[in-house]
């Protein structure tokens, strides 16, 4: 019994060396039985059932459409974390208001976009439309500033706070500057030279209206690229952002949190009605007045038009290439 | 052997914040669920073996967890320890209706033959998967809920110990025993 013991005490020594991957490569000197048990452990350890599971993303999606239709999320929570990880809400709120759509794209970890829903704590519907996608609809009442600003004809770049802003004929995208790094807007001619900046691979309309093409790109802080489409009817805008894994880095905000950056999503807050439509079988969000929302192969798009019809929209968002 | 933390396999980054946030936001219980799901769903398949009974499952474990991190406390565990407390439970749930309904069933039934699985019904695909469920199967209730704590959630002795209320260095020499029969088990079926 004794002697069972001291086996076992070595036995999860060894198991843990294997769960936090300091353990020996073998178990040398010991008896073949117990190497043996070492060698299965080291199969269960490594044993992942889970790529078997037939509802991971579906279960997913239906636990955030729960939580975003939820009402009365924790509020005071809210309001601590307004605080100490986002210091940017007049660009947001403004945004939100003004335009009905924001891509929060600065966001580049999963707990800044909290900051973007301060203060909201009723939404009147969520769609999740992918992994690190989700569209929320707030009520127009809770949207701080008017919406009656004017919308450019050409893109115009601002900075609000410490955050940047696109506004655009569509409405106005913005976001934070994480801090430390580069707030610049980087402007394009061409798609090759987006590209070219760009960490990611892009894509573009293959099918465009009569009298359309592509004339101005950007780059936002974020990674976010932009092709702006000019036309007869007003600006078509396709942004475009990489969402998922990212690279893992630390930022260190002013006042001493450290937060670490390694998922990149994108949360999207209108006040303009907003359904669940499906595009090239998966799930898209349809806001009107501006546009389709998806994701799709690790990155998120968002197509604006002015005045467009669902259809007219699922058939320039389908060409996507 | 065990240190003061209470699992062993790579910590999600920012994890007590993400906790913390998921109380108010989806993306951050996104996060949670992305790292979390592969080891509450391999708990929860050595426990029942079935891969649509270990999906039911995980999702009620996902779905109380939601509702219930509102009153999680750090004071009282680590956030992985209460997760795998309410996968167990839920496990223990569905392992407890399963055996009432398999009284009545043997009642209803009595007389008739047990029936076995026909060879030809054992799937071939991910057969090394199988092979060690089928192995994990033979053994006890307690067996393969320590082994799943262990393997799966990747719990200390010592968390393992108090969330089944066993001593830790019985956790051990159990754990230890389970895996030698497991390696029996495998070896006469090879």
């Amino acid at each position: 019994m004794v002697d069972e013991r001291n086996w076992s005490y070595l036995f999860s020594t060894d198991v843990d060396g294997l769960l936090t991957g300091t353990g020996r490569a073998d178990a040398e000197g010991t008896p073949a039985e117990y190497r043996q048990a070492v060698d299965l452990a080291r199969t269960l350890v490594t044993t992942d059932f889970s790529p078997e599971s037939q509802i991971r993303n579906a279960l997913r999606c239906r636990l955030l459409n729960q939580t975003t239709a939820r009402e009365g999320w924790s509020p005071r929570m809210e309001i601590s974390e307004r605080r100490s990880l986002w210091r940017a809400r007049p660009v947001l709120t403004v945004v939100t208001a003004t335009l009905g759509v924001i891509l929060v794209a600065a966001l580049a970890w999963p707990s800044a976009v909290t900051g973007v829903a301060q203060g909201i704590e009723t939404f009147v519907a969520g769609l999740v439309l992918g992994p690190h996608t989700s569209v929320q609809q707030v009520h127009p009442d809770r949207a701080d500033v008017s919406s009656t600003e004017s919308r450019p004809e050409r893109p115009e770049i601002g900075q609000l706070g410490d955050g940047w802003i696109i506004r655009t004929a569509v409405g106005n995208f913005g976001g934070n500057v994480l801090p430390g790094r580069d707030g610049t807007i980087h402007q394009f001619s061409t798609f090759d030279q987006a590209q070219a900046a760009a960490s990611f691979r892009l894509r573009q309309l293959g099918y465009l209206p009569s009298g359309y093409e592509l004339r101005q790109a950007m780059l936002a802080p974020s990674g976010c690229v932009f092709l702006f489409y000019g036309g007869p009817d007003g600006d078509i805008v396709l942004a475009q952002m990489p969402v998922g894994e990212a690279q893992r880095s630390e930022v260190k905000h002013s006042d001493g949190v450290t937060v670490t950056v390694d998922t990149r999503v994108i949360r999207v807050l209108t006040d303009n009605p907003t359904v669940s439509v499906t595009l090239n079988g998966q799930p898209a969000g349809w806001i009107e007045d501006y546009g389709l929302m998806w994701e799709a192969d690790g990155a998120t798009y968002s197509l604006g038009g002015i005045g467009w019809t669902l259809d007219e929209a699922m058939r320039i968002a389908e060409s996507l290439q | 052997m065990d240190t003061t933390r209470d699992s062993f396999s790579a910590a999600l980054p920012n994890e007590l914040a993400l906790v913390v946030r998921a109380k108010a936001e989806p993306a951050a219980f996104a996060a949670i669920y992305d790292y979390y799901f592969p080891r509450v769903y391999n708990y929860v398949r050595y426990r029942v073996a079935d891969a649509d009974r270990a999906d039911d499952l995980t999702a009620q474990v996902f779905e109380r967890a939601l509702v219930g991190i509102h009153s999680y406390q750090l004071e009282r565990g680590s956030f992985a320890a209460w997760l795998f407390a309410i996968a167990r439970n839920a496990v223990s749930d569905w392992l407890r209706s399963q055996r009432r309904r398999r009284s009545l069933s043997l009642q209803t039934l009595r007389g008739r033959a047990s029936p076995e699985p026909k060879p030809e019904d054992i799937v071939t695909a991910n057969e090394t998967h199988a092979q060690l469920l089928a192995a994990v199967g033979c053994l006890s209730d307690r067996e393969r809920d320590l082994i799943a704590l262990k393997f799966a959630a990747g719990l200390t002795n010592r968390r393992i110990a108090e969330l089944t209320g066993l001593s830790a260095s019985n956790v051990g020499v159990i754990l230890y025993r389970a895996v030698r029969r497991l390696r029996a088990e495998l070896s006469t079926g090879e």
